[in-house]
């Protein structure tokens, strides 16, 4: 046995090292921790230096094969896949990644001394989960990955299908702390800070045991828990585990799964262990006879490393004070001789057996036939069969086929025409273009880098261009197109808090004539702390200035909003833009303060929503039959059109509204109150004045309908459907006319929905004659007349924030579609819904937003159902039913099924469910049918294979019922 | 995880009189297509002293990016004479170059630059009035100064990243609170240690 501990293996100079994995291959080795600052950091180093002196002396033979700094957190499980092909590397930045050699062949670290000979890029980018991740593998045959997390939850991923999850694995009550599968992929096993240890069944992601007895005394005191199952699978060694007082690594029997055996003799928590990845053989000395085994690492808090065989009771060996800290991984190579143990203290620490010492391995397909004698099964066949269930029945399969071709078919007769998403075009690869955008900025589009053809040659023009600087000018080609552009930025974001991970290249002397540097120049390079108290303090600034703006125009609110500071935030809102003073030709005399609070109190009691205003000048379009030739006619608005004196008892201000189409005027009339809204349809304009008054037109010869109605209050908002007015008043009164019939239909105060909400971003009349309210908040609401009370339709924000995107998205919807889906169209204006929403999801445990999400996808049913929207209620009880699919609910896809097939089958639930189930139809659409469509779910889901029985059964149910009909 | 990574920066037309333009041949690579522009500035410290003399000589937005690696010449004009103090424009400064997405700066490039007088004769007795046409500028491009900093780069997938709406300490970010942690983890362990061995 030799022991080294190679010096030129470190992180940034020492920095912990959490993770290390020798590649299949046994010609490189990975290592994963901290780099500078803190980011983390992944080595791909070369594996031939460490074994051989001849190699490390060689300055050819590089070290480093490659550093990859994308990691914005510190890397605690770096694991080659069993292929070699991909690098899985995760941490504290809560995603996983995954690499592959790129064929852009190396380079040098821009802004650092490192030069990579190597280059990795990443293939995918994991993110799933909501906390830091302790440690991945991968399963045999490379089919999964799972990732142990401390927000509680292992995620299982399809290694064929990045980024898609298989199933995350919820049950843990602690921190996960580390994952191993058994090594023909049946179980996967997850240790975790809540004492205790679950193997999971990988066939349907169930818990198959719970051990907590030997972790009963155990406290969260390790950094990683990293357990390991035995090449031949009979045994799996959790980490950190006790006995009597004493740490152990316990023994799990995968016969029973009991606990009666353990490793004893760390003197503190045992954070990692490794099986050889062989199962290992010997001729006993003594008997002469040949002996199978297995060889397991453990590392432990104590800083020391022992190695065991199954066939001993002693240790092989224990090396003490290996290192000064926290020994945190091991990994074996795949030839089974080489040992290596990374430890927090930024060491690597690298053992060499010979076969006297460790044995011989078994062969691949030694391996193999023990697998298949012992389960069946073995690594080889897993790769092939990435399904955990067999098909039991043929109905299935053909109906999976008929699936397949009607999808294919589907797709491709139906073809919906939609806007292309926004696909960066292939950019140049000879020159970049320049256009202009609005403001005089250049957009440039960069000249693409077409991937270099070969691994092998790295491409040596760039290598020499490295962080240099030439004589010459570019010789990049620029092409200036004269457009203007539309830059595709978002509107700009509130500054976020910055860490910072600089890597300057340290300990470099600058050359002379540079000497004269001044001291605090070297601070410019990262982001001064001024600076951003500048851009912080900026934003109070320009809001004080808003403030006192305001403050000029109208004192008296101003002073009303400094004194109400104690009140609560609702009402300063209200109270912030109060309507200005009607401009009065009898100018009050100036009014004394005890008045001013008084009526400025009374107007912020009453106002909650802000007077509309519109400029000096507004131009509404008309609908109607729009063409192409004509341009539509717009309904104006001319403000202040003609200023009125300013003398009392002078001539009031006319304000002018009119009709024009291509310049021609049609008719114009004119008012003595500003307007402050205007609306029109095909045969009505609307205005409502500062002075409180609506008025009616008839839009084609502009003669008033009615004498001007007299509001109750100013008019915040106004629109105009077909025969409908509605006017909201700042007030938060809603008062809806209908014109035809000359009558009110409504007229009450929707304070209550509005008050602390942002704003009434429309009221429209159903084709029913009820009306909807839309707040830019999301919120949608409709007015029972039975109930005489306004209902939420969908779901407010703070439960929507929470539901796993992927089910609050709404159905497609065309214009055409509205009277088919009242809810989709009414929730689609709300635009709050769309899976990418920009509010960040608050971390809430994962049981309750399952929850939640069920409770999300019962209410859209709930408003699609009071709306009579069939497609609407078809829609969210498709999700329902793919996300009981998802989450292997079969309990509650019974109930729903149940039902849907109706009394005459289940007659356990018939009592309850009598009333409903009765019915042959649910809104418009045919219960059976329903069904016939659910089910049809289930083969379309990922683990279809899961609820095949209960596909059966109720296809066999329902086959039978319609032969009864008949 | 970041998406862009500048893989290169080459500093062209070095050294060169004062009022030529800067030009960086900028090579950077992408892991996946992304939805907006980037924002690259070229920053122009005008002295080291004070930030009010910082000159931004010019902002381009580049895109649309799709994954893969890409170059481009990012050429600006060179920085305002008139606002550079009379004392700062002899001597070593620095200049920026910075990019941004989502109006948020995730990396920023410094580079030192000399000005100085080519003329044996100004250099030995420098004109009380800098004569900037005479100046050189000299850009140390061989040794970049590189700042990363951690952005949010998807807005809902990554909630973590949202900065926190606390001001002042709310500005130190998740992963270090995650660091804390680990070092509270860290404490604790060693406590127990001692339980452990006492026992």
């Amino acid at each position: 046995m030799q022991l080294l501990k190679p010096p030129w293996i470190s992180h940034d100079g020492g920095k912990a090292i959490f993770s290390v994995d020798l590649h299949p291959d046994g010609s490189r080795f990975a290592t994963g921790g901290q780099g500078q600052d803190s980011s983390g950091r992944v080595v791909v180093w070369n594996l031939k230096p460490v074994i051989h002196d001849k190699y490390e002396q060689d300055e050819k033979v590089p070290k480093v094969l490659c550093q990859l700094d994308q990691h914005l957190g510190c890397v605690n499980s770096v694991r080659w896949s069993c292929g070699g092909r991909f690098l899985a590397s995760a941490g504290d930045d809560k995603v996983i990644i995954i690499w592959q050699q790129s064929s852009y062949g190396g380079g040098a670290v821009f802004g650092s001394n490192v030069v990579n000979v190597e280059s990795w890029r990443s293939v995918a980018t994991l993110r799933g989960h909501e906390g830091d991740i302790l440690d991945v593998a991968w399963s045999p045959g490379d089919v999964w990955l799972a990732s142990a997390s401390i927000d509680n939850s292992v995620i299982i991923w399809n290694t064929a299908k990045w980024p898609e999850q298989v199933r995350v694995l919820r049950g843990h009550t602690g921190l996960v702390k580390g994952v191993t599968w058994d090594p023909v992929g049946r179980y996967l096993t997850s240790q975790a800070d809540d004492k205790s240890l679950r193997i999971w069944r990988t066939t349907d992601w169930t818990t198959e045991e719970r051990i907590v007895d030997p972790f009963a005394d155990c406290g969260g005191t390790t950094t990683v828990l990293r357990p390991s199952w035995s090449p031949d699978g009979q045994y799996l060694v959790s980490a950190h585990a006790m006995n009597n007082g004493g740490p152990t690594a316990q023994i799990i029997d995968r016969d029973g799964w009991n606990t009666d055996k353990d490793f004893v003799g760390h003197r503190k928590p045992i954070t990692c262990v490794r099986f050889n990845p062989n199962i290992l053989k010997k001729v006993d000395s003594k008997t002469g006879k040949n002996v199978q085994y297995c060889c397991v690492a453990i590392g432990s808090r104590d800083r020391s490393i022992s190695i065991w065989f199954t066939s001993l009771k002693r240790p092989l060996v224990v090396v003490h004070d290996i290192f000064d800290d926290s020994v945190l991984d091991l990994s074996w190579s795949s030839c089974g001789r080489y040992l290596m143990a990374v430890s927090k203290d930024g060491t690597l620490a690298f053992i060499s057996f010979s076969t006297d010492e460790i044995g011989c391995p078994l062969s691949e397909d030694e391996t193999n036939n023990l697998h298949m004698k012992l389960y069946g099964k073995s690594a080889q066949t897993n790769a092939s069969s990435v399904n955990p269930t067999i098909i039991e029945n043929p109905e299935l399969l053909r109906l999976r086929e008929e699936e397949k071709t009607r999808a294919k078919t589907a797709a491709s007769s139906e073809q919906i025409p939609r806007p292309a998403p926004p696909t960066p075009q292939r950019a140049p690869i000879n020159k970049q273009i320049e256009t202009r955008t609005a403001d005089g900025k250049r957009r440039i589009t960069p000249m693409f880098i077409p991937p270099i053809e070969g691994v092998e040659t790295p491409n040596k023009s760039y290598e020499a261009s490295f962080s240099s600087s030439q004589q010459e000018k570019s010789k990049i080609v620029v092409e200036k197109v004269d457009e203007v552009v539309e830059p595709n930025v978002s509107s700009s974001r509130p500054p976020s808090a910055f860490t910072t991970s600089s890597s300057p290249c340290k300990g470099t002397s600058l050359p002379s004539g540079f000497n004269g540097a001044h001291a605090s120049l070297p601070a410019r390079f990262g982001k001064s702390e001024s600076s951003e108290k500048q851009s912080e303090s900026q934003v109070p600034t320009s809001a004080c200035i808003g403030m006192k703006r305001k403050h000029e125009e109208m004192p008296q609110a101003c002073l009303a909003v400094k004194r109400k500071r104690g009140r609560p935030p609702l009402y300063d809102r209200s109270a912030a833009p109060p309507p200005p003073r009607p401009p009065s030709p009898l100018a009050a005399p100036p009014p004394t303060s005890t008045q001013v609070v008084k009526t400025t109190q009374h107007v912020e009691v009453v106002s909650v929503l802000p007077e509309a205003s519109l400029s000096k000048s507004a131009r509404i379009q008309i609908p109607g039959e729009t063409s192409v030739d004509i341009p539509p006619p717009l309904l104006v608005v001319e403000n202040d059109y003609r200023a009125g004196s300013s003398h009392s008892g002078g001539t009031p201000s006319l304000h002018r509204v009119s009709k024009m189409q291509v310049n021609v005027v049609s008719w114009v009339t004119f008012l003595t109150s500003r307007v402050t809204t205007a609306a029109a349809t095909v045969t009505t304009a609307a205005f409502t004045c500062h002075d409180k008054s609506l008025h009616i037109l008839d839009i084609k010869t502009g003669e008033m309908i009615l004498p001007p109605l007299k509001l109750q209050g100013r008019s915040s908002q106004l629109f105009v459907h077909e025969n409908t007015i509605i006017v909201l008043t700042t007030d938060a009164t809603l008062t809806i006319w209908d014109l035809e019939n000359k009558k009110r239909i409504l007229s009450e105060s929707i304070r209550h929905l509005v008050e602390g909400q942002s704003a009434v971003k429309s009221v429209q009349i159903t084709s029913e004659g009820t009306p909807v309210l839309l707040l830019t908040s999301g919120e949608a609401f409709t007015r029972c007349p039975k109930l005489e009370t306004w209902l939420l339709l969908g779901e407010c924000a703070s439960v929507r924030r929470v539901v796993q995107p992927e089910y609050t998205m709404l159905p497609p919807c065309h214009p055409a579609d509205a009277t088919a889906k009242p809810l989709t169209s009414l929730l689609h204006q709300t635009a709050a819904y769309s899976g990418s929403s920009r509010v960040s999801r608050p971390v809430i445990s994962d049981d309750a937003r399952l929850s939640l999400t069920e409770v999300f996808i019962n209410r859209m049913l709930t408003s699609a159902q009071y709306l009579k929207s069939s497609h609407d209620y078809k829609y969210w009880m498709k999700r329902k039913i793919q996300f009981f699919i998802k989450e292997g609910l079969e309990k509650k896809l019974r109930v729903i099924f149940d039902d849907l097939l109706g009394p005459n089958v289940s007659s356990s639930t018939l009592d309850q469910a009598e009333c409903r189930s009765n019915l042959p139809k649910i809104l418009d659409c045919d219960k059976k049918s329903l069904l016939e469509e659910f089910l049809r779910e289930i083969l379309l889901a990922k683990n279809s294979l899961q609820l095949q029985r209960l596909y059966a059964e109720y296809k066999e149910q329902l086959d039978a019922n319609a032969v009864d009909m008949i | 995880m970041a998406k862009v990574h500048i893989v290169n920066v080459v500093v062209l037309d070095n050294p060169s009189p004062f009022f030529n333009p800067f030009q960086f041949e900028i090579t950077f690579e992408c892991v996946e297509d992304l939805q907006e522009d980037l924002e690259w500035k070229i920053i122009y410290v005008g002295s080291a002293e004070s930030e009010n003399y910082d000159q931004t000589l010019d902002t381009v937005y580049v895109g649309p990016v799709p994954e893969g690696k890409h170059m481009f010449v990012f050429q600006a004009d060179p920085p305002d004479e008139t606002k550079i103090p009379v004392g700062d424009a002899v001597g070593v400064t620095v200049v920026l170059l910075t990019c941004g997405y989502k109006g948020q700066e995730f990396v920023r490039v410094g580079y030192y630059v000399n000005n100085s007088y080519t003329d044996p004769e100004l250099q030995e007795n420098p004109p009380d009035t800098p004569q900037f046409d005479k100046l050189q500028r000299n850009i140390l491009g061989t040794q970049p100064r590189v700042t990363k900093f951690k952005i949010d780069w998807d807005d809902a997938k990554d909630p973590e990243n949202i900065p926190p709406s606390e001001n002042g300490e709310g500005a130190t970010s998740s992963s270090q609170n995650a660091m804390d942690m680990k070092a509270t983890l860290a404490t604790e362990s060693s406590n127990s240690a001692c339980a452990m061995e006492v026992a």
